[in-house]
């Protein structure tokens, strides 16, 4: 038997802890994009050093020594092991494609493919994601961080029905 | 006890990675319980059917913006020292924009796609070399859009310095505003399951 999901206010206040002892243990918050972003830069490294590390954007990773020895790769390589305990512990661990009625597996991966890429520039432009913008900007009250978040949620809802045979 | 730890004592860096792990795994934990790994239930917002992505950002906002209040507050963290992200209005603005629709769309946000992959889902982990493509992207035409996302440079600015408004009036209406959302919610969830 699936175990039920947990109260959505429990879990957003346990995560709000947790954030809040990152802010009181490290002195900064929680974040993916930065960490994804790192990893992409090393992988692209292996087979194009050169434009790798003359790129405007990502050599200055490489000026910093080895990109993959950050606290957010760490953290992420957490989040993962974190994810795969939770969902094996709750039942939930199943191979599967996540898609809605109306859509076969293999639209459902361009959409995710598209939609991946999509959020992937947006991250960098913004400087962070839902994690490290939305929530650990949007904690100590950062402004930029506020207009992100406003920013999310308007772009999600002018979409939402257009592309709503992706869901529904 | 002055904190941040990190800073005023001086931890090594391996007890700082090792931090990073166990906070990660917690993390991770705690999304995949709130049942963040599921893109169907987390682009339901947008479809006014399931308001978790909404319960869960606001309450996580509002716990630890209020911690980072009392903890400043009273001197026990130096707010001075705590990184967070500079505003440069423009580009995050629009770059939220971009997110939000590239979510509905793809069914994830970055951390949720981590979640996702790790309950088995193909399509979080296509969505995963989506945002690493979307990265490369941006690395690459990154010299032609410099200047916007140079733009709207405003350093560190909190909403209470922009507003110029107290910071207990700012937290009293963020708490209203996110008790009123949340009952908003329930209200939508009740209505559409009948």
């Amino acid at each position: 038997m699936k175990k039920n999901y947990w109260s959505p206010y429990i879990v957003g206040v346990l995560l709000g802890l947790t954030l809040l002892s990152t802010f009181y243990l490290m002195g900064w918050g929680l974040g993916v994009s930065s960490a994804v972003s790192k990893f992409t830069a090393y992988v692209l490294h292996m087979p194009f050093p050169e434009w790798v590390e003359k790129n405007q954007y990502f050599g200055t990773y490489f000026k910093e020594g080895q990109p993959l020895n950050d606290w957010w790769v760490f953290e992420v390589s957490g989040m993962f092991v974190g994810g795969l305990i939770g969902s094996i512990t709750a039942r939930r661990f199943n191979i599967k494609v996540e898609r809605g009625p109306n859509i076969n597996t293999a639209g459902r991966f361009i959409a995710a493919l598209i939609g991946g890429a999509l959020v992937g520039f947006a991250t960098r432009l913004a400087r962070g994601c839902t994690s490290g913008v939305g929530l650990s900007g949007g904690a100590p009250m950062v402004l930029g961080a506020w207009a992100f978040i406003i920013g999310m949620f308007a772009g999600g809802y002018a979409i939402a029905y257009f592309i709503r045979r992706l869901w529904r | 006890m002055k904190a941040p730890l990190y800073y005023y004592y001086g931890f090594s860096d391996i007890l700082g990675l090792i931090l990073a792990l166990l906070i990660g795994f917690i993390f991770g934990f705690l999304l995949e319980r709130g049942g963040l790994g599921n893109p169907r239930k987390l682009t339901a917002i947008f479809y006014l059917e399931d308001f978790t992505v909404l319960k869960v950002m606001f309450s996580a906002i509002v716990t630890s913006g209020v911690g980072l209040w009392i903890l400043s507050k009273t001197g026990a963290l130096d707010m001075g020292i705590v990184l967070v992200v500079p505003t440069y209005l423009w580009p995050q603005l629009i770059g939220g924009f971009i997110l939000g629709i590239g979510f509905v769309i793809g069914g994830y946000c970055p951390g949720t796609s981590v979640i996702g992959i790790t309950s088995g889902r193909g399509d979080a982990a296509v969505f995963f070399i989506g945002l690493m493509s979307g990265m490369g992207l941006f690395a690459w035409v990154f010299p032609w859009i410099k200047g916007f996302y140079l733009s709207g440079d405003m350093g560190d600015i909190t909403l209470q310095r922009w507003l110029g408004i107290p910071t207990e009036v700012l937290i009293a209406g963020i708490l209203i505003m996110a008790f009123l959302s949340f009952l908003l919610a329930e209200r939508i969830e009740r209505h559409k399951r009948q």
